[in-house]
């Protein structure tokens, strides 16, 4: 026989009832009050897992409850009769410290994996499996957006153009890839290039003016085929809707403890993702002119002429945000394997 | 009303510790990782049982009784929705408006299912809340009124647009700043409106037992408290942009960056734009936890509880359960801001320690009244609520926390 006490409520009204509970060898429950007398069988009596602190419920099965903190008994009682375990098992995992330490690490370690490594190689799986048409999709718009609000056409002479689209169209079919590539001449934004996911590269005027040789050009060109052919564009966007994803599953709702927790790691992975993309269009760029005997000299030179004085902006404290990895080792890079060349 | 002699104060206490719910959550997030997120639903329940079993009311905790696989069922018919969503939509590019159509439609059906889902597996004592299937009010709400609230802005956006940015309207001078600010007022009026419909419907279709909730007279208050918010937070805003503007020029001049600082960016222009954006960021989350605090304290102030059939006699009666918020903006505020440093600086481990201090504190600051004698009460008869509406804005992430 074991016995402990409990609150009896009868489910009509909501008012508690000092009950002792008594279960006898053979499964005989009975509950016993003031005004309460009722006895079932134990097995009938669905019983809550325990769960911190919290009072544990007992349901009945004539819809009463019973509440009580006599976790002690009633996790004897449950050793013994045949009902899942799987609550038992929950409360143990949650109340050893050595095992939700273990558990922190694991989550902690797989969370960091699948954001680092596993995101990252899953969306580039999906990317090209994904046909051209998809990407071309993705970009649908973005150019008649910019056209429209923020470039202006382009003043270059008829002649440059040309001589740079003649250059473009060979590296194009060197790369062998399969996007229909199109070299666009704006104007606006200061000396700047950028490709859309479709195979647009817009290149800018000013870009074009601060070269002293058509090889920079080129070089710059080669690093945004390179984001092209590696599908960069639908790869961060396949990552940062799944890290976003993952993050919301993990974390569950923390916008009810703070708003602006929820969107700092997905701003910070996002401009993680891209610094890497950055470093692998370069690394196409440099295998491109290192194979095609193109001084890589040039892509370091056009770089820092870029970026002007701002080369050495690792004394900066926004370093951390950036989209594109440091500039002076990026160049270094170029540079050092350019006279190794 | 509280000041009535037969209602007396309930004790309303928390007693979560963010130890033992660290425990709990780390648990629960290793296996829903572990399980694919199938775990995912006795997650929910495990993490609303915990925060529902430490508050006590007249030491009574409440229960949070749904069976985590009816929410798994909702979940996974959400994520079926959700793919074939984006599976159409793929082929059909232009069926994404009829979507967006279709979902506004489906809006209001949604969060009244996720109403009741919640209420009916909400209880204490034995006895289970209820949210009315109240679908016409929902439509007026969230399509009536709520939909109206971005057409506005838009509807007014777009006039501006025309008449100041299109054309040479800006000479007009003193009507057109008139028609300006009349079209911010009318956007803000509305949308105060609005929050206001949403709470009370909301708050007049819950019941408990016979008992149910009534929410009297709060909409002055809420434009009260809405418009203090935006003049706390345009007046800070101006003085911090002033005050910061003339320290900033001082220090250009004794540096003699001044002369040529029109064309570059210094890197004390970047310190101040750095400032600036912190300021903000205070001044933002100062002002959104005054409204917060401000909104609670009014909705639970003017929240009763009565039987059903008392509110349809004509005079005011005395509640059975009454309520008093007493939340200060500024506390408030300071747990918001040091949770968000909490959970940045320990890469979200203190998540845990947020919730539950933001949950003692609000349990803490909620007063409860009522008459002793609750034995008059008795429970209704309910029938089973599925969990497909609870889900959908689970994933979907509305906000419809009060």
């Amino acid at each position: 026989m074991i016995k402990f006490d409990g609150t009896y409520y009868d489910g009509v009204h909501p008012v508690g009832q000092p009950v002792t509970v008594m279960v006898s060898a053979n499964g005989k429950t009975s509950f016993v009050g003031q005004e309460v007398s009722y006895v079932c069988d134990w097995l009938d009596i669905k019983v809550s897992t325990q769960l911190g602190k919290t009072a544990r419920n007992l349901t009945l099965p004539n819809g009463a409850k019973c509440e009580t903190a006599a976790h002690d008994e009633i996790n004897h009682l449950l050793e013994k009769d045949s009902r899942s375990r799987s609550g038992k098992w929950l409360h143990i995992l949650e109340s050893r410290w050595h095992f939700v330490l273990l558990a922190s690490v694991a989550v902690i370690a797989i969370t960091f994996g699948m954001v680092t490594y596993g995101i990252p190689a899953l969306a580039k799986q999906v990317a090209f499996a994904l046909p051209v048409s998809v990407d071309e999709k993705l970009s649908e718009g973005t150019l008649a957006f910019f056209d429209k609000h923020i470039l202006d056409p382009s003043e270059l002479d008829e002649k440059h153009q040309q001589r740079l689209q003649k250059k473009f169209t060979t590296m194009v079919e060197r790369s062998g890839d399969n996007h229909t590539y199109t070299l666009l001449f704006r104007r606006g934004v200061g000396p700047n290039a950028f490709a859309l996911p479709s195979g647009h590269i817009v290149m800018t005027d000013e870009l074009v003016e601060l070269a002293e040789v058509d090889e920079e050009v080129l070089a710059v060109l080669a690093h945004e085929i390179g984001h092209v052919v590696h599908k960069h564009g639908m790869r961060s966007a396949l990552q940062s809707s799944a890290a976003a994803l993952l993050l919301t599953v993990i974390t569950g709702d923390i916008s009810a403890a703070s708003g602006f927790a929820a969107a700092l790691p997905v701003i910070l992975l996002e401009t993680s993702f891209s610094r890497k993309f950055e470093h692998e269009a370069d690394q196409y760029a440099f295998d491109y002119m290192r194979e095609y005997g193109i001084d890589t000299k040039h892509f370091a030179n056009i770089l820092l002429r870029i970026t002007g004085d701002d080369a050495n902006e690792e004394n900066s404290a926004f370093t951390y945000l950036s989209t594109h990895p440091l500039t002076a080792e990026r160049i270094r890079k170029f540079t050092e394997s350019g006279a190794s060349n | 009303m509280l000041q009535d002699r037969m209602l007396k104060p309930i004790e309303f206490e928390f007693h979560g510790k963010a130890g033992e719910y660290f425990r709990i959550w780390i648990v629960n997030i290793l296996l829903t990782i572990v399980t694919l997120g199938i775990y995912s639903a006795w997650a929910k329940v495990r993490n609303k049982q915990y925060f529902y079993g430490n508050a006590l009311l007249d030491a009574s905790p409440f229960e949070y009784s749904a069976s985590p696989v009816a929410i798994l069922k909702g979940r996974l018919v959400v994520a079926v929705i959700l793919i074939a969503y984006s599976v159409i939509v793929r082929i059909f590019p232009s069926s994404d408006g009829i979507f967006f159509i279709l979902f506004l439609i489906v809006l209001p059906w949604l969060v009244m299912r996720s109403y009741m889902f919640n209420a009916r597996y909400s209880n204490y004592r034995n006895l289970n809340f209820a949210f009315e299937k109240n679908l016409s009010g929902a439509v007026k709400v969230f399509l009536g009124i709520g939909v109206l609230v971005p057409v506005s802005f838009i509807a007014f956006g777009y006039l501006y647009y025309t008449a100041f940015i299109k054309g040479n309207l800006g000479s007009v001078g003193v009507s057109g700043s008139v028609l300006v600010l009349a079209g911010i007022l009318i956007v803000f009026l509305w949308y105060v409106f609005y929050m206001h419909a949403i709470q009370a419907y909301k708050v007049d279709n819950h019941s408990y037992g016979q008992l149910a909730f009534r929410l009297h007279k709060a909409l002055k208050t809420f434009y009260k408290y809405y418009f203090i918010g935006i003049l706390i937070f345009v007046a800070a805003l101006v003085v911090t942009v002033i005050v910061f503007r003339q320290a900033f020029q001082d220090m250009f001049f004794v540096l003699g960056a001044g002369s040529n600082a029109d064309m570059e960016i210094s890197p004390i222009e970047t310190g101040f734009y750095f400032i600036m954006t912190i300021l903000y960021v205070v001044i933002y989350f100062y002002v959104y936890a005054y409204i917060r605090a401000k909104i609670f304290n009014t909705v639970w102030g003017c929240t009763a509880l009565n039987k059903q059939s008392a509110y349809v006699m004509s005079a005011p009666t005395v509640p059975l359960v009454a309520f008093k918020g007493h939340l200060k903006p500024w506390n408030l505020f300071v747990i918001y801001i040091t949770n968000t440093i909490g959970i940045i600086v320990s890469l979200g481990l203190l998540i845990p320690w947020a919730k539950i201090r933001l949950a003692r504190y609000r349990i803490n600051n909620l007063e409860v009244y009522s008459i002793t004698d609750l034995k008059s009460i008795t429970a209704v008869e309910r029938e089973k609520v599925g969990t497909i509406g609870s889900e959908m804005s689970d994933i979907l992430d509305i906000d419809i926390g009060w």
